[in-house]
This record gives C-alpha cells, structure tokens and sequence, in this order.
C-alpha cells in the first residue's frame, strides 16, 4: 500500500512538468501584450518597454521557460508579474478560503445529498423519489450565480440576516457561499447515490440478506450502501478536486478572496506566473484528492485492497 | 450510519442557526455604524478591485492609489478649482526653464516620528526612476540637488509642464528613506510596512478581502486631519454585490457606481449619489492610415451617422451624456472648441458620395468589452440606413491592443480617462510620438503644438496650443465622440464629508457621521 502511494506521489513530478509546459507555451503563444494587460490602456511606451525588460519578456520564449522551470527546481515560482510578489506567497494568502469554502460546500452536500439518494432509490418512482429528482435536476440546472444572487437578495437585502459577501464575518459569511457552492455538487452526488443504490439492491445478495429475515434498514445500511459508495467517493472526489480549483462564480458573487478569482484576473493581466503557480497547485491537489479517493476505494472495498499490493 | 447522519443533520443545522444569528448580530452593529451614533467611527468603502500594492512606486492604477494617497503625501496636490497647490512643499521656484527651487513645509512627520528632510525627497524621486510602472513620470528630472532639511532644488533635462503633475501622481508619494532602506537591507518589500507622512497610518491588507488604515494624529495639516477613526476598503469585485453591500449598511460608501445600479440608488431613501462631471469618455476612432478611413470625408460621414442620444440610452441607461469632445469636460486641457457634428444622415450621404462612395462601403470595428458592444451595436443599425455595412469584432482586451496598436484594425471602440497632466493625453494620443495613438494619426503640426504646450511657461500659449489641436483633430475627424459618464459615487445619506474628484482621485479623510 505504501509503495502504491509513494509511486503515486512520484508520477506528480511528470505532472507537474507536463502542466507547466502546456500552461507556459499556451500562455506565451496567446496573443495579447502582457505589459499592456497590465499596466492598462493609458500606459505611456517608456513604462511598457521598462516592464517588458524587467519581466524578461523580450527573451525568447525557451529561455523564459527554462529559466522559469531553473527557480521552481528552487521551489520558486517566481514573482507575479502585476504585483511583483512571490506568486507562493499571493496564492497561499488566498489557498486556505477557498480550502473552506470547498470543504463545507462538500460537507453540506454529502450531508444532504447521500441520505436522499438513499431514500429516492429505496422508494423508487415514489413521490419522495420524484421530488427528490426534481430538486436534483433542478440543482444541476441552476446556474450559481443566479442562485447566490437570489440567496443574497433574499437573505441579506430583505432578511438582514446574513451578509452579502466578504469572509470577515466567521461562519456566518460561509453559508450563502456554501448553499450556493453545494447545491450544484449536491444534486450530482444525489443522482449517482440513486442509481448506484438502484444497481446495488437488486445484485442476488441483498435478495438473500432479505431472505435471511435481516431489517431492511440493516441490509441498506450494512450490505447495500458499502458496495454502492465506490462511485459517489468517484463523484465527491472529482467534485472537491475541481472545487479547489477555485469556484469562479461563487467567489466572484459572494466576494470570496480565493484563489477562483485570483486565476480568472490573472489570466486577465497575462501574469504567466501566477497562472503557472495556480495550475500547478491545482494539479498538486486534485491529484492527491485523486490519490485519497483511491485509497479509499481499498478501505470501501477489500478486493481493491489487494490490487494495490 | 443513520445515527450518525442524523446527528450530522442536525450539527449542520445547530450551527447554521448559530451562524445565522451571529449574522444578525453583525448586521444591527453594521446598521447602527450607518445610522449616525459612532461618529469617528472606522468607514467602510466598497470599491470593485483588489490592490496591486501597496508601495506607490510598484503600481499604477487607481484602486491602490486610493490607499497609497491616504498613507503618503506628495509634493504637491490639487486642490477642486483644477490648480497645483503645495502638499509637502510650502513653496517652489522657477529659477530657470530647467531649473526649480522647492522649500518643504517644517516638522512634517512619518508615521515613526521621523521628521521629514529634503533626503527623503531626493530619495523618492531617484528610486522613482527606476521603477518600470511609474518610472517615466519624471523622466524631465536630470538630478536632486539637497540644499539643506527643508530646501532642494529639481534640474530637469529639458523644460517641461509636466514636472509638478508628476509630482501629484501617486506614484511620487513620498517615502521615508531610513525605513525604506532598513526594510530593503533586511530583504523585506517596501510595500509590506507602508509608512508616509499622510492623514492614515497602515494596519493591514488582506488580499482579496481588505485593507484597513488608522487616524495619524500628527498628521501635519490640520485642516485635511481624519475626521474618522480609520478607513476600511472592502473589495467586491461584483457590480451587484457592491451595491447590495451598500443597501445592507456593510459599507457606508462605494466609488464606482455600476450604470445599472445608478437609478435604483437614486430611488432609495436611505442612499445619496454624489455626481460630477469627469474626465472620461467613450468614443469610435478610425485607423487613419488605413482605407476608407484615410479619408477624411469618411469619417466625417461616420461622425454625422453616429446617433449619439440613442448610443448613451442603450449603453449606459442613459446615464452617459453625448459628448462631441476628444478630452473629459473636467479634465484640465478641456477646451470647447471641436468642430461637431450633429446627427445627420443626409449629410452622412452628401460626404459618402463625394469620397466616391456613393454604393457603400464595409469595414470592421473591434472592441473588448460589453458596453462598448452595445455602443456599436446601435452605430451599427444607423451606418446600415446610409449603406455603410459594419462588422463587429469583440476580443479579449490584450488581443485588442496588440491590434490597435500594430494598426491592423479600420476602427475600433474605446475610452480615455485623462489624467491631471494634458501632456498625458495630447502626445499620447494624438501624436506620432504617442503609444496610444491607436488612429495612427501623423499630423507634424499637431506634434508641434504639443511640444511647445508642454515647454511653455506661458499660459496664453498653453492654452492656445491646445485648443488649436482640438480644432484641427476634430475637424480631421479622427475619432466620433460619443459619451461621457459623470464620476458617480453612493453613500449612506447620514454620511458627511463625502468627496467626489472629477479626476477620480476622492479624498476619504472627511468622511464621519
């Protein structure tokens, strides 16, 4: 098992390598003047050449590539282009709001969207089934920022209950975001719970566990919800993963200072760094979110266990 | 499994309600702020960006300049009637063309106590140069000669208008040289331990969320003194969450009114908008030096086909003004002399036909942003009833000045917001020497009128200069005016002090209830 995960930690560094290369060249070969991004529209020539000189971008762009890739050999991902402060340091003052927000908009909806499942697929066609169906697909269908516009107008403008956005309120600045964040990812986890569940209770054994007189909330829970987990750990895991790749909109609505927002003004200013450092946190995260949700697969289910050995 | 998630369920719940009331808890502190009980209290400004940085010299927009103007002081300042006055210095000389004596006010003092010398000055200004973002305000400054504490003398390397102008720009905001180089000879940034002479001390920035500056009770002008206890700039980088902040009591003010907001803050009785009249406009420029618009009937014919009135109703719900200018109506350098041109599509025909195209003609305009979308839009319907055909390009806004710039484009849609200096505006846009003469205009007569505007120390010939420019671009018909927006800014009714720059540049410490 720890070989499986050391191996796993080691394909990271061609990852990280082949992330950095594609991100570098893509944004080195869009077009648009970085200096001009900016510095804006009024920039006078002396301060665009001055910048350009400074940032290093009038040297082709292998060398800025391998000099890019010399100081992250240093654990550097260098300095942002538009502030001028390690991009380490920019991204990591945003990192932890967007791990919290991600973090309880996965635990609102695990804590919602499993249970439903279970209950759409333990009575299925029932009206509970149906309405739970609905509010699934009307969950995907929301758009988010509609959705938290609506919860702001609702609960801050009318209510006065919660505040509208920022996070300097404690808990209470987290649960628009996080009703807002967690409805999309709810209604997914809900419909693969359904049909996993579905799939599962009609295998022979739980036919067997029922016939053997076991409590029918026991063969749910006991026999049926275990084997049925693999794919909706599959769907939480792929969800938090591009989670913490910034939830643009909701960020963006709720004026949540992480890390969504950060990359979206980036891309903006052509800062090459700070979009560099960005995606290689990412591929770090969701790679190690992807590594959790195998390692948990083995403890879910012991035939996966011994694969890994 | 069922125990266990009902009493996740109910955890969630248990905390949602708690969370909910520490809410309201913070909402009633928030609205009794706004309600005119704590006066000197800690004002709240929502604005629609985050900091570059915090040290004046490493950023050149607007947002960090509302922070960077209340920690440092400048030279020299603005006062309303649009005229440089003394901030830090008490007085200055012309000895000469190239040549300026400044004398600083006495016992200025930093926010550590340290009093304020000509070395700190000489300082500012020689670090000033090297930075690649403001660096070329003061690219006129040969040398800083230290004549005692309070005396220092400028000597530029040819004359220009432009000296004191740049000394009012944030970016020459002046630091303490002991706390830079302490801070700089322990590897620390400038920006990380902001210290100045202005009305507001430091205390924190967090990215993305905030940044919060104190009263400096030795502030040195005691009629520009805070008259609150601090400042906190909130960042919403949503139009409608900025403006939902503000009806909620979370922020007392905001500095940038979205159009579509305006009205409904007007409607509402607990807000007040503040409006003056800016430097910022919004027009449609031609490529000059390329067909059909080298050809100046043409775009005089655009000019006259361009129904303004429609253009500000659709862009901007009528928040804009048609505007027949080439330069913002408070901008200093605004003269009203332009040759205009009034809505007329037979007369659009009349000039069409004579620029022998009497059967039409087809060109593109590019543009890199939804207002200016809608703006092309309605020009695009109008040109269609004279048979002009125009396609509309929109792209990313890099992608849009590298082809302005390169010259690629026939016409294009964009805006201008002058600054304080004319210079910054006339040679950049409007002369060969220019980087944002995206009309690729080359007029040497222009130019010359330029150059002596920005050398002369008479203000007759200034002036002159200027106005002659105008006449000659606007009847060269170079761009079609369209709008100009006034600076709008929301507050809570209760709150005094409010002040609106017609450059932008507001000033925060009269703010209190």
């Amino acid at each position: 098992m720890y070989k499986y995960i050391a191996k796993r930690l080691l394909m990271l560094i061609p990852v990280i390598i082949g992330v950095s290369f594609l991100v570098f060249f893509i944004m080195a070969m869009a077009p648009g003047d970085t200096a001009k991004a900016i510095l804006g529209e009024d920039a006078p020539v002396e301060s665009l050449e001055a910048l350009r000189e400074e940032l290093g971008l009038n040297d082709p762009i292998p060398v800025r590539y391998v000099n890019y890739m010399k100081g992250m050999l240093r654990g550097d991902l260098g300095k942002s282009y538009k502030s001028g402060r390690p991009v380490f340091n920019e991204i990591m003052e945003r990192f932890p709001a967007t791990l919290e927000l991600s973090f309880w908009g996965m635990v609102f909806a695990i804590v919602l969207s499993i249970p439903i499942g279970i209950i759409s697929a333990t009575r299925q066609y029932s009206l509970t089934d149906s309405v739970s169906m609905i509010f699934a697909l009307l969950g995907v269908a929301t758009p988010n920022f509609w959705l938290g516009l609506m919860l702001i107008i609702v609960f801050s403008l009318h209510l006065g209950w919660l505040p509208s956005g920022g996070n300097t309120d404690g808990f209470a600045s987290l649960i628009l975001p996080v009703i807002t964040l967690g409805t999309g990812c709810m209604a997914n986890i809900t419909r693969t719970t359904r049909s996993s569940m579905l799939e599962v209770i009609r295998q022979d054994y739980i036919r067997t566990a029922k016939a053997k007189g076991v409590s029918k909330n026991k063969v749910i829970n006991k026999h049926a919800l275990k084997n049925a987990l693999i794919p909706v750990v599959t769907v939480i895991g792929l969800q938090f993963g591009s989670l913490l790749g910034g939830a643009v909109l909701t960020e963006s609505v709720f004026s949540w200072p992480g890390i969504g927002t950060y990359l979206v003004n980036s891309i903006k200013a052509k800062d090459t760094n700070a979009v560099l450092g960005c995606v290689i946190i990412f591929s770090i995260c969701f790679s190690i979110v992807n590594l959790i949700v195998d390692i948990l697969y083995a403890y879910i289910d012991p035939r996966i266990k011994s694969k890994y050995e | 499994m069922k125990k266990l998630l009902s009493m996740l369920l109910a955890l969630t719940l248990c905390a949602g309600m708690l969370a909910g009331c520490s809410g309201s808890k913070n909402n009633t502190s928030s609205s009794s702020d706004t309600s005119g009980e704590s006066k000197g209290s800690v004002i709240k400004v929502g604005v629609s960006s985050d900091i570059t940085s915090l040290d004046p010299q490493n950023h050149n927009d607007t947002t960090s300049a509302y922070m960077t103007r209340h920690i440092y002081s400048n030279l020299v300042t603005l006062n309303d009637d649009n005229e440089f006055v003394g901030d830090l210095a008490e007085s200055w000389e012309y000895v000469d063309d190239v040549t300026v004596n400044f004398t600083l006010k006495e016992g200025v003092k930093f926010h550590n106590g340290d009093v304020l010398t000509s070395e700190d000055v000489k300082y500012t200004l020689e670090r000033l140069a090297t930075s690649s973002k403001v660096g070329h305000l003061t690219k006129m400054i040969e040398s800083i000669e230290v004549v005692d504490d309070t005396h220092f003398t400028i000597h530029m390397n040819t004359p220009s208008n432009a000296l004191v102008s740049s000394l009012f720009h944030s970016g020459a905001g002046i630091l303490n040289k002991a706390h830079c180089e302490a801070l700089e000879a322990a590897g620390k940034e400038v920006a990380s331990e902001p210290m100045g002479t202005g009305p507001y001390k430091f205390v924190s920035w967090t990215p993305g969320t905030n940044c919060v500056l104190e009263k400096f009770d030795d502030y040195f002008d005691e009629s520009r003194k805070a008259q609150n206890d601090g400042i906190e700039m909130k960042i919403y980088l949503e139009d409608s969450a900025r403006t939902i902040a503000l009806e909620t009591g979370e922020i007392d003010i905001m500095l940038k009114v979205p159009s579509t907001d305006a009205q409904k803050i007007r409607d509402n009785a607990n807000l007040e908008l503040s409006q003056v009249p800016s430097t910022w406009i919004e027009y449609m420029g031609f490529n000059t030096s390329k067909a059909p618009f080298d050809n100046k009937l043409v775009r005089q014919a655009i000019n006259y086909a361009v129904d303004k009135a429609s253009v500000v109703a659709v862009a901007t719900e009528n928040e804009g003004k048609p505007f027949d200018n080439y330069i913002g109506s408070a901008a200093i350098g605004y003269y009203d002399v332009v040759t205009k041109y009034d809505y007329n599509l037979e007369k659009a025909k009349e000039l069409l036909k004579e620029a022998g195209y009497e059967n039409g003609l087809e060109f593109t305009a590019i543009l890199a942003s939804d207002t200016r979308s809608k703006s092309a839009t309605v020009i695009q319907a109008t040109l269609a009833e004279i048979g002009v055909t125009m396609k509309i390009e929109q792209m990313e806004a890099s992608t849009f000045y590298e082809e302005c710039g390169n010259g690629t484009q026939q016409a294009y849609f964009a805006g201008w917001i002058a600054n304080a200096e004319p210079d910054n505006t006339y040679r950049a846009l409007w002369t060969t020497e220019g980087g944002n003469n995206y009309s690729h205009y080359a007029n040497d007569k222009v130019l010359e009128l330029v150059n002596i505007a920005s050398t002369s120390r008479d203000k007759a010939e200034v002036d002159a200069s200027y106005e002659e420019v105008l006449k000659i671009i606007s009847d060269d018909a170079i761009w079609a005016p369209l709008y100009t927006l006034d600076n709008q800014i929301a507050y809570n009714k209760d709150l005094k002090g409010v002040h609106n720059s017609p450059i932008g540049m507001h000033n925060l410490y009269a703010l209190h209830y």
